[in-house]
């Protein structure tokens, strides 16, 4: 009985294992096969934020992240008065479930017109060079609809292995009279400084490694936050695209050098502070650095 | 009496269909709708350009053809010919010729031979005196005037989907449904947000510059062609259509110079629309339309369409009765009606036609 009733156990067990294992973790399937992310989310372009991610992949054809209804498609070129150009050349822009809404961009050919629905693994073109483009790369956008905001298409597409940290280059404090790159220089005068880091992720998925954006900034002071800063979604606040945190700055503030971070104004007061920052990227590798101010009094 | 009253009238109803069925299929022989005034071989032709500087502005004329652009007069003296670098912009007397990645972009005035660098990325559009530049992932846009001065910028948490200005405001139609309408200084003035169909997207927007009236094509399931007119602020929808057959991409949009008319391209033809009544008539297109010109002074419409490599230039009346229909071998790149002329660029050929009203 006791043998019936562990095999009973075991059984149930091992369905239950298979039920649990066979639920999907993540929402949406890469585009590509193996695909290796060159530009993320939340990456300055020009003075704005780019607002999706551009992927490579060996293989070159594009598939759905999720079966979708095509809802709108671009032409890279236009001739005539009355048409537009399109710079995110030939496009395609698939309607899920959910109000989500996911962009394709840069595509090789026009998709067909033809056809209303793709379904997931149905591929619908290749990677291409058209619109404002360097290089063969497919760029993926991925649009909330209900919210009106763009997502990090990261959040909803299976994890990639990355096993490089971000850099952590230098923190800096501006002040009015004075400017002080901390681990060299570590007694301020109190005051109001300006925090700015100077940071980036790497992406390796070519030949060699270039920066963008971290997935996330936080800065504590005295172990309280100071400042956090995560490219999970933008939206826009005045006709500005900001991203949805505490920090709602655009990116022409937000990125006071190529890749240097204005994180606003810190205050110190006379003691001792010590600042920690944490960088992430969005595999989870992290880069921090710790410093020990000592504050005078004026 | 009786008798021969009966077969009179039947006469009359006869005669009456036999005219109608005259005068409906009366359609002008191919080459005799139009009178060629010249035709210029960009990839030959010769540029005057030491006499540039004494032609006066308003007789400048724009065009685009394959590989080249440039200004030409009515006479046909070229007084300017320039590679396409990748695609062209022209507003009022300044052009925008850039490349494919959408950087370095510089406006220039060919008469004063000013540029104008721009401090931005993107796609230019003319009109209206202006450049739009769309950013590069069509998320935001940048006015700029054909001066090359900045005017304003605005992002959007959509993409853009379609634009269109006249000289008082610019609407701006939006993947999410929406058109946000900005005055010509940027100042906010209002939204337009059909919501009727069970997935909501701007496809078309046009702005009429004669009358207060704004039109959009809109939503999958149904889409519709709204017109909306402008109220302090407000819209009122005056006008919807419901298109058959929808195009699920960038729909060709616009009104006619006076306002009478709209234009608007759907996925099987051209329909035409009267603001003043309402009424609409089809225009049967087959192929892509590239480019059309409503002419008030001629009472007639002029349709650029792609045909298999050929360019076919369709003339109808504005009660929608084909008058004409002209071959060209090549590919349509450009139509603009100046002064009673019919500006044509196709391939790499620049013609200038003198156009006949429908019927004359």
């Amino acid at each position: 009985m006791r043998g019936v009733t562990s095999l009973f156990l075991a059984i149930t067990l091992g369905l239950g294992c298979m039920v649990w294992i066979s639920v999907p973790v993540f929402s949406f399937e890469w585009p590509v096969e193996e695909p290796r992310v060159i530009s993320s989310f939340g990456t300055p372009e020009g003075n704005n934020y780019k607002k999706g991610i551009e992927i490579i992949s060996s293989t070159e054809k594009i598939s759905p992240i999720e079966g979708g209804e095509v809802i709108f498609h671009s032409r890279e070129y236009k001739k005539g008065i009355h048409d537009i150009p399109s710079p995110i050349g030939n496009s395609v822009v698939l309607q899920h479930e959910r109000g989500i809404r996911s962009v394709y961009g840069h595509l090789r050919e026009p998709v067909d017109e033809n056809i209303e629905y793709f379904g997931l693994n149905e591929e619908f073109g290749n990677m291409g060079s058209t619109g404002i483009s360097d290089g063969t790369y497919l760029s993926l956008l991925i649009i909330d609809s209900e919210v009106n905001r763009f997502v990090n298409p990261l959040l909803s597409l299976p994890s990639l292995a990355d096993t490089f940290e971000p850099q952590l280059n230098r923190v800096s404090l501006l002040g009015d009279e004075k400017d002080f790159v901390l681990g060299d220089d570590n007694t301020v005068p109190q005051g109001k400084y300006t925090l700015l880091i100077d940071t980036f992720d790497l992406a390796s998925a070519t030949d060699s490694l270039h920066p963008m954006a971290p997935y996330s900034i936080k800065v504590y002071m005295n172990g309280e936050e100071q400042v956090s800063l995560s490219f999970e979604s933008i939206t826009t606040d005045q006709w500005t695209a900001v991203p949805t945190t505490p920090l709602r700055v655009d990116a022409s503030t937000l990125y006071s050098g190529e890749w240097e971070y204005q994180l606003g104004l810190v205050t110190l007061q006379p003691g001792e502070a010590v600042i920690e920052v944490f960088v992430n990227d969005f595999a989870g590798n992290e880069s921090s650095a710790t410093h020990r101010l000592q504050v005078l009094s004026r | 009496m009786g008798i021969g009253r009966g077969i009179f009238f039947k006469f009359l109803v006869i005669l009456a269909v036999v005219v109608y069925v005259l005068l409906g299929s009366y359609k002008i022989e191919p080459g005799t709708a139009y009178l060629k005034d010249w035709s210029v071989d960009l990839e030959s032709a010769k540029v005057e350009s030491s006499s540039s500087e004494k032609v006066p502005v308003e007789q400048w004329i724009p065009y685009r053809v394959e590989d080249y652009f440039g200004y030409v007069q009515a006479d046909g003296t070229l007084l300017l010919r320039s590679p396409i670098m990748w695609n062209v912009a022209f507003s009022d007397i300044s052009y925008c010729n850039y490349s494919s990645r959408g950087n370095n972009l510089v406006v220039r005035d060919p008469v004063k031979g000013y540029l104008y660098p721009l401090m931005l990325k993107g796609y230019p559009i003319g009109r209206n005196g202006r450049y739009y530049i769309l950013n590069s992932d069509s998320t935001g846009v940048s006015a700029v005037s054909s001066k090359g001065e900045h005017v304003f910028s605005k992002e959007f948490s959509s993409m853009i989907s379609s634009i269109d200005s006249n000289e008082s405001f610019v609407g701006i139609g939006l993947l999410s449904g929406g058109v946000e309408v900005f005055t010509d200084d940027g100042s906010y003035y209002g939204e337009i947000k059909p919501e009727t169909s069970r997935i909501d997207i701007i496809y078309g927007t046009a702005l009429s510059s004669r009358t207060d009236n704004i039109a959009l094509v809109h939503g999958i399931d149904p889409q519709f062609l709204s017109i909306y007119q402008m109220e302090e602020s407000s819209f009122q929808l005056i006008h919807q259509i419901e298109i058959s057959r929808p195009k699920r991409s960038h729909t060709l949009l616009n009104f006619s110079p006076d306002g009478r008319f709209l234009l608007c391209e759907t996925g099987s033809d051209l329909m035409v629309v009267s603001i003043e009544d309402f009424e609409r008539f089809s225009l049967p297109i087959e192929g892509r339309v590239t480019d059309f010109e409503c002419v008030s002074e001629l009472e007639s419409i002029y349709v650029m369409v792609e045909e298999e490599e050929e360019t076919v230039l369709y003339m109808y009346s504005e009660k929608g009765r084909l008058y004409s229909e002209e071959r060209f071998s090549g590919g349509p790149q450009w139509l603009r009606y100046v002064d009673e002329a019919i500006y044509l660029g196709v391939g790499s050929r620049l013609e200038k036609i003198s156009v006949k009203r429908p019927g004359v």
